[in-house]
């Protein structure tokens, strides 16, 4: 199980990669790493951070695709070059409505501080996010 | 004469006409409760807009006046339900977790200064909450 490292304003979490699931995705997403990018919070997902990552890109398609985004899970959406973090009720929308994304990991350690400063960039605005192979 | 409220956002004023013709007791309801002062956030379900809650307008068995789902930019939506009024300044609709799509009371219209006002409220996407307050243009 291929686990990965992300650090958002001083607090890190682990993750690890749903390889099973999203094989092709997974290894569109490790091939990226490591990163650092701008986080953003979503305007049409709920609550949810995104970030653009060129590598998820080469992933093709859509891999066991889900609309919800339960909290710590980690999605992306591979034509938009898209990788999001769920805090709280979320789903992937944009302004057509409801849409689909790929289920690519879930935090495995220090879950709820992660959680925390995602859900204070809805008051603080950008942050920037550093993912690294564990 | 339309009756009118002025916005003051982290420096930058702007005027809004309100729809009284059109939404008589949410513009009754709405001037009844200023001055309001909040910090606007950006919206999370509803796309490009900025949004206060204000508890004390929120009443669902208030008339749905004007109703609207999209927002134009430079206008002002108002959800009754949660008491949310949202400023928009792109593409954006009334949503939430739980609705595709919602309803809004089209309040009001920015009449002066709409673009620098409407750059705060964009900024608020990238750089987070910024106080806000509406006061009644004498």
């Amino acid at each position: 199980m291929k686990k990965i490292e992300i650090e958002v304003d001083g607090v890190v979490a682990e993750a690890e990669l749903l390889e099973a699931n999203a094989p092709r995705a997974t290894a569109a997403f490790w091939s990226g790493l490591p990163v650092e990018a701008r986080l953003i919070h979503s305007n049409w997902s709920g609550r949810t951070c995104a970030f653009n990552m060129a590598s998820i890109t080469s992933a093709g398609g859509l891999e066991h695709p889900v609309c919800s985004i339960y909290p710590g899970t980690i999605v992306a959406r591979p034509d938009r070059g898209e990788v999001l973090f769920s805090y709280g009720a979320a789903e992937y929308r944009s302004e057509l409505g409801v849409e689909y994304a790929t289920r690519i990991g879930r935090l495995i350690s220090n879950q709820q501080a992660m959680l925390a400063v995602l859900a204070r960039m809805h008051d603080e605005g950008d942050k920037v996010v550093r993912i690294r192979r564990a | 004469m339309a009756k009118r409220i002025r916005i003051y956002c982290d420096g930058v004023e702007a005027v809004a006409a309100l729809h009284e013709d059109a939404a008589p007791v949410t513009v009754a309801r709405l001037l009844a409760a200023l001055p309001i002062e909040q910090t606007l956030r950006h919206l999370r379900w509803g796309g490009d807009a900025g949004y206060i809650m204000v508890s004390r307008l929120a009443d669902s068995s208030q008339p749905l006046e004007n109703p609207v789902t999209f927002y134009p930019p430079g206008t002002i939506g108002f959800r009754r339900e949660h008491g949310e009024i949202a400023i928009c300044y792109g593409q954006a609709q009334a949503r939430s977790h739980v609705q595709m799509v919602g309803w809004a009371c089209n309040l009001a219209t920015l009449e002066t200064n709409a673009g620098a006002l409407l750059e705060k409220i964009h900024a608020t996407r990238s750089e987070g909450g910024k106080p806000i307050r509406f006061v009644r243009e004498e």
